[in-house]
């Protein structure tokens, strides 16, 4: 199993070059059924990355652009009276898919957010009274550009929350992007990029990643961090205890990845900044930049050993 | 200036709290402008701290020094004794208190704050005193942490330090004090305290001892060795008065100067022993029951068995006595011998006349005394509230008012005895005391102040007279306060007038109690140096340097010991265990070698690729380590294989560094 995820890492790596930490990361947090969220600057290749893990695992795609005019039943779907049936029919939105790129989140308003937020969490739809449920698996990866440009709402801290995961992409190194440059429209052979990762295999994944040993050292550990975030001075709030289940849910799944049985405090550390990065937020920042800065104090002033 | 320089508000509030409390035991003897200074000083100070005023300009501050030093002398006529040290170094830190803006200046107002505190004992011994002194010396103490609070800056926190602090320190101190040897004074402090103090004076007018009988305030007390005498054997001499010039008494000085008594002095024995503790009377006498047989060291026995300090008594202070309740005194020779205590000024015709014809009728010394006192007891009356005497007062006295107390009485007394040729003497002391059940130790009060006579027979040497016991017997049988309490004008001054004192028992019964506690205090604490001999060899069987030195470094070792036991106990075992230790030495031991230690964040695995790419040589046993402690800790081996392995490892590697 731990090839084919490899391979994948390597197919998802042919269209996006030099990102193979963020390509991991990325998996790690599908395989841990949590949805992700990209931020970055536009044209960074965060579009590129969610339609080639769609690819990849097989799994089918919308995508849908996200305006400031954009409404709940534009991505929820709309009831629309038929004439020649005489009946009432719902249209499914794009939101009915298994895995739902949503670009620009921040663009958009708090209504159209917060609609597609409890779709994430209830992985179902409420309409006119009828519960639609969602096709299973059901990811969605947003993405978002960092809150000082023009024309964004921010996300409230509650709603970051149910993303498992928030990672940066950044500019590629000097010689991926001469790879890149090299290379032509990646768009084309995104397309015929092989399925490398079922629907089977990832339930498999989902299952062989809850039987992860975490032992109580490692237990010890994840609590000091959590604890140092909540009394430490400079952070406006600590990690909440969902904050704690996601780092650990996504340690499991990144120690199998890498062929193990057992969390170890690397895991731990290699996931901090995606898993605690938004969650946190430094207590005189109120430009929300601060929750990097504050991984880096959690990952240097906690001690792992005992 | 740099932050960590920078005083905190804290800190500064600190400041000014222990400036307060070390100048509050102060205030009754600074001069008024000296406390204006104070308030003005700190108060700028408080100003500037709000940012409302700036700080003076230093000509301002040099004026203000210059004129303080200058107050400072003429309020107290240079600065050689002790108060005036004293205003000198308040007014000095509260000047000071201007100038604080960095750590230094801060320092130095707290080390002079504690000089300050320490200081109100040289005034007061008392337990109070002491309890303060303790409290103001933990508030400065507190001041002196909050200038090193360099984080977490807040109020409470040096408070809390500095009175876990003070409870540590105080079992040490109780070692220092009860062993450190006491050196002498080296030299005199001249204390300007006794100027007004209450006691016997060196005349006598009579009518003078009223002044004391309204003061309730202690003179001395006394512990007796063995049995008590009974209360009417309670004569306790101060002075003598052979001199009288009509009007007053006055004591002989020229004559005391004499170095050897000129008298010889047969005892009976019985002699009674006791520890008298003066109080500080700012006087030189040190009154002795009637007769005391030796001075102590540093006190002059005078030719009339009085017993005189060299000095005027400024602090408490503790002698042992020996005197002889049955004794002869007497000079070889005759009573002309006793020019002084023959003569007599002119005037008074009356009394002498009365006296020569009752001395012919007697014709005895003894009978004549007997014939006084009877006619003391028949004719006079015993009053605190005397009427006016003119000229002649001894007439007066006798053929007119007849009425009159001790001074009155032991006056006329000695004028009757002279007239005859029979030597004679005012003596001037205190008589009785109260018995302090609870402490078994008498207490003797200025309203104890008595007088009577010395007279001088052929046979029998020096004999004690007290005519007051003829005209009013209960006088001497009976405490004063029961005799006195129905006089409106005993104890006048007294704070609580007659309240404590008397009928009202349960008062009284507590005052008993709290006399004992604080003469125990004085005898045990202020007192102690006297006692320091017995205490050590009681506990330490002899007294040697080795054993001193050992016991004062076994408990200092014991405390350091518990700090120690402490100090490991955290460290080792509640948050570490074996294998973390042995990580944790392997990684000191690195780091002072090649300056490796682990950071805290950094995983075992990490750190041990650090290092073995810094230090090759170590690189297969650090690689194993990290793997064994990866199986032990995570990968939930619990055989204890990988444990073993891993202590195994971290050995040998140690010993490669």
């Amino acid at each position: 199993m731990q090839e084919k995820i490899d391979h994948a890492i390597e197919v998802i790596g042919s269209v996006l070059y030099g990102k193979e930490r963020q390509i991991r990361q990325s998996l790690t947090c599908l395989f841990a059924h949590g949805h992700l969220l990209i931020e970055d600057l536009p044209g960074m290749g965060k579009t590129t990355l969610a339609h080639a893990l769609a690819q990849v695992l097989g799994l089918n795609y919308q995508r849908v652009q996200f305006t400031s005019d954009m409404l709940p039943a534009d991505l929820l779907g709309v009831t629309i009276f038929d004439s020649a049936s005489n009946e009432f029919h719902f249209h499914r939105g794009p939101v009915f898919t298994q895995l739902l790129l949503a670009d620009e989140i921040n663009r958009t308003t708090p209504k159209t957010q917060s609609a597609l937020l409890e779709a994430m969490e209830e992985r179902q739809v409420s309409l006119e009274g009828n519960t639609y449920p969602l096709p299973d698996p059901f990811f969605v990866i947003a993405t978002q550009n960092p809150l000082s440009q023009y024309g964004t709402f921010p996300l409230p801290e509650s709603q970051l929350d149910r993303f498992l995961m928030r990672i940066e992409l950044g500019y590629p190194t000097a010689e991926a992007e001469r790879e890149l440059l090299k290379g032509g429209d990646v768009r084309d052979r995104i397309a015929d990029l092989p399925v490398c990762i079922d629907q089977q295999a990832l339930r498999e994944i989902y299952l062989a990643c809850e039987q992860v040993q975490a032992s109580n050292s490692l237990l010890d550990y994840l609590q000091r961090l959590v604890r140092y975030s909540r009394e430490a001075k400079g952070f406006a709030y600590g990690i909440s205890p969902r904050g704690a289940l996601a780092l650990l849910r996504s340690a499991k799944t990144w120690a199998y990845m890498h062929g193990r049985q057992y969390v170890v405090p690397e895991d731990l550390q290699s996931l901090l900044k995606p898993v605690f990065g938004h969650r946190l937020r430094a207590a005189e920042d109120y430009a929300e930049h601060g929750g990097l800065a504050l991984v880096q104090r959690l990952l240097s002033e906690v001690d792992v050993v005992g | 200036m740099s932050e960590q320089y920078r005083l905190s508000r804290p800190a500064l509030l600190w400041q000014f709290i222990a400036i307060a409390v070390v100048v509050v035991p102060h205030l009754s003897h600074l001069p008024s402008w000296l406390l204006v200074l104070i308030v003005a000083a700190v108060g700028w100070r408080l100003m500037v701290h709000m940012g409302r005023w700036s700080f003076p300009h230093w000509s301002i501050r040099t004026l203000f020094s210059l004129a303080a030093c200058a107050g400072v002398f003429l309020s107290y006529g240079g600065i050689g004794g002790v108060n005036g040290m004293v205003a000198l170094l308040i007014a000095g830190f509260s000047l000071k208190s201007l100038e604080i803006h960095k750590r230094r200046d801060a320092l130095l107002v707290v080390y002079v704050a504690f000089i300050v505190a320490t200081s109100a004992l040289l005034f007061d011994q008392s337990v109070w005193m002491a309890a303060y002194v303790l409290i103001a010396v933990q508030l400065t103490t507190a001041a002196l942490l909050a200038i090193y609070q360099t984080h977490n800056v807040d109020m409470g926190r040096p408070f809390r330090t500095s009175a876990v602090m003070m409870m540590q320190a105080i079992p040490l101190m109780l070692v220092l004090f009860i062993v450190i040897p006491r050196m002498g004074p080296i030299w005199n402090l001249k204390m300007d305290v006794g100027s007004a103090r209450t006691g016997l004076s060196d005349t006598m007018s009579p009518g003078e001892i009223t002044n004391l009988t309204r003061s309730s305030e202690v003179a001395f007390r006394v512990r007796f060795e063995g049995k008590r005498p009974p209360q009417n054997a309670l004569y306790w001499r101060a002075l003598t008065y052979p001199d009288f010039d009509g009007r007053s008494w006055y004591r002989d000085e020229a004559r005391e100067r004499q170095p050897v008594p000129t008298e010889s002095l047969m005892i009976q024995r019985p002699v009674l022993k006791y520890d008298l503790m003066l109080e500080a009377t700012g006087s030189r006498y040190i009154p002795t029951l009637d007769m005391p047989l030796s001075a102590p060291v540093g006190v002059r026995l005078n030719p009339d068995m009085t017993l005189r300090l060299n000095l005027p008594l400024q602090k408490r202070e503790e002698y042992s006595l020996e005197s002889a309740l049955q004794y002869r005194l007497t000079a070889q020779g005759e009573a002309l011998n006793y020019v002084r205590e023959l003569s007599l000024p002119i005037g008074n015709r009356r009394t002498r006349e009365l006296a020569r014809s009752w001395y012919a009728e007697t014709g005895s010394g003894d009978a004549f005394i007997a014939r006084l006192m009877a006619f003391y007891k028949s004719s006079f009356t015993y009053t605190l509230k005397p009427p006016k005497l003119g000229r002649d007062s001894i007439d007066k006295f006798m053929f007119e008012t007849q009425r009159g107390f001790c001074g009155h009485f032991s006056s006329s007394m000695v004028f009757m005895l002279r007239s005859v040729g029979i030597p004679a003497r005012v003596v001037a002391g205190y008589q009785g005391g109260e018995w302090n059940p609870y402490e078994n130790y008498l207490v003797v009060r200025q309203y104890d102040a008595h007088a009577w006579v010395e007279a001088w027979l052929p046979q029998k040497g020096w004999i004690r007279i007290d005519p007051t016991a003829a005209v009013a017997p209960q006088r001497i049988e009976r405490p004063s306060e029961e005799l006195f309490s129905e006089e409106e004008d005993f104890l006048r001054d007294a704070p609580l007038g007659g309240l404590t004192i008397g009928r009202n028992s349960l008062l009284a019964d507590l005052w008993l109690q709290w006399d004992a506690f604080s003469y125990g205090w004085q005898q045990w604490v202020v007192n102690y140096h006297s006692r320091q001999t017995d205490v050590l060899k009681r506990l330490l069987g002899e007294i040697t340097p080795l054993r001193v030195a050992l016991a004062l470094l076994i408990p200092f070792a014991i405390v350091m010991c518990l700090v120690a036991l402490k100090l490991f106990w955290r460290h080792w075992h509640l948050v570490r265990d074996r294998h973390d230790q042995a990580l944790e030495r392997l990684s000191q031991r690195l780091a002072h070698k090649s300056g490796l230690g682990r950071q805290p964040g950094e995983t075992v695995k990490n750190y041990s690729d650090r290092v073995a790419e810094i230090r090759p040589d170590l690189a297969l046993y650090m690689q194993e380590i990290a793997y064994c402690y990866e199986q032990m800790r995570y990968a939930g081996d619990d055989t204890g294989s990988s444990a073993r392995r891993m202590l195994n490892m971290i050995r040998q590697c140690q010993t490669k560094v």
